[in-house]
């Protein structure tokens, strides 16, 4: 049996403030997915759910001696909550946890709600804003339309242009990959807003429900990441980094990744349902109907209780919780199997490799390859097969 | 002090050196936020670096 002084503790906090959303992206895991779950949850999170969130927090922070924690205000469209309740619960959330403790609040929206005074309390709290946009508005508009049908893409550029008037509360943007874009046109519009960060998620797709391709014997996705990689490379006149491609840099090198979507280490972050329900993995909603269910709460458990929910054991194990395949695999420590949800097949569970496992290993592969290209080669050398 | 938990150290080798080669300035800039983040790495007291949910976007740990 794992003792909990063996389990990592929780270090990001994601608290689902808004369970409504102001646009309606067919891909969204929250809304158009497997699992309904957002639309029986109340609208928006009360003051006494963050209260007792911020409590629990607390509690984790103390029992673990944490010097920080990274708050993430999350939907939804958290900005739907309003700035009055908003700078509530930041309140409460600041009240619950110890003085000395550093908080690092992140918020991620679609930013078509974004004002001056939005920036404002932002400013106020410290809140680092995430946008999520998928590229030029023809790109963006393939999947992120309003409720109506009309694009949403103005009013999110909108949003980013009053953004970056605050540069240092830009946290950066998020992108969906649909192999109909371009991605060297989506890498090179997205650069063009002068974010920190870009980093692109792979569509949810399950071995049960598998991502769309053109041509299922090409690894499409890994091409497209390849090629967003080669663009990122040709501009060296934007400062951007690019989270999954420095990551597999990162990980190739023996350095711990900075994201769940890749690498072997446990992840760190816990989710709060606007009710006040615990969940692991919020995108396993893409997987099957209360596939990220703990039947945990903040008002009757603790964050110590969900580390050791069986659900989340598996966090712990490492390569030990993968596929056959995968365990013997030279990359496995790069992608770590992939994550979580896009392993799930009805037989096995999350004994699969990854549906991007192909995709992962040309992107890696080409990554590695430019490394080695550019004498970064000792890299290279470390994951390559033996012969 | 090293982490509680044990996380396996892939490759042994660390991004320390370069022979001549075509130099890329982005991948430079990259390889450069890889070696200060293993030194925070080394130098943390605690847990860093254990993924952070997919959508979001900050360090999660002072960096």
């Amino acid at each position: 049996m794992t003792l909990l002084e063996d389990i990592a503790p929780f270090r990001t906090f994601i608290l689902k403030v808004a369970n409504r959303c102001n646009i309606d992206c067919d891909y969204c895991f929250v809304f158009n997915s497997k699992d309904q779950a957002a639309r029986r949850l109340p609208a928006r999170m009360d003051l006494e759910v963050a209260r007792a969130t911020a409590r629990r927090i607390g509690e984790h922070v103390t029992v673990h001696g944490l010097p920080d924690v990274h708050v993430v205000l999350h939907g939804g469209e958290p900005m739907l909550t309003g700035a009055r309740h908003m700078a509530e619960m930041l309140d409460a959330v600041r009240d619950g946890i110890p003085g000395g403790t550093e908080i690092r609040f992140e918020l991620q929206t679609n930013a078509t709600l974004l004002s001056e005074a939005w920036l404002d309390l932002f400013e106020r709290y410290e809140v680092a804003v995430g946008v999520s946009l998928d590229g030029p508005p023809t790109a963006n508009d393939r999947h992120r339309l309003t409720h109506h049908g009309r694009s949403s893409a103005v009013a999110t550029v909108r949003g980013i242009e009053l953004l970056r008037s605050r540069p240092h509360l830009f946290a950066g943007l998020l992108a969906v990959v649909d192999l109909a874009n371009d991605p060297v046109e989506v890498h090179d519009y997205l650069a063009s807003f002068e974010p920190p960060v870009i980093d692109f998620g792979l569509p949810h797709g399950t071995h049960v429900d598998p991502p769309h391709r053109g041509d299922p014997s090409v690894p499409e996705y890994g091409l497209w990441m390849s090629r967003a990689y080669d663009a990122w490379l040709a501009r060296p006149e934007y400062q951007h980094s690019v989270r999954m491609l420095e990551d597999i840099v990162a990980l190739s090198s023996g350095v711990r990744g900075s994201v769940e979507t890749l690498g072997l280490a446990p992840p760190t972050s816990v989710v709060v349902e606007s009710d006040g329900t615990i969940e692991g993995v919020d995108t396993l909603r893409s997987v099957e109907e209360g596939a990220s269910w703990l039947g945990l709460d903040v008002f009757h458990q603790s964050f110590d209780e969900a580390l050791r929910h069986p659900k989340l054991m598996h966090r712990q194990y490492g390569k030990a919780a993968l596929a056959e395949q995968c365990q013997s695999c030279p990359l496995v420590d790069v992608c770590g199997g992939g994550y979580l949800p896009h392993r799930f097949s009805a037989d096995r569970g999350y004994r699969n490799p990854s549906v991007y496992c192909a995709d992962l290993e040309y992107v890696i592969r080409h990554v590695q390859n430019s490394l080695r290209q550019h004498g970064w080669d000792d890299i290279y050398a470390s994951s390559t097969p033996p012969p | 002090m090293s982490s509680r938990t044990s996380v396996p150290a892939p490759h042994a080798m660390t991004v320390t050196s370069r022979e001549s080669a075509q130099s890329n300035v982005v991948l430079d800039r990259v390889v450069a936020r890889v070696r200060q983040r293993q030194a925070v790495e080394q130098a943390a007291t605690n847990r860093v670096g254990d993924g952070a949910h997919a959508a979001s976007l900050i360090w999660p740990w002072p960096f």
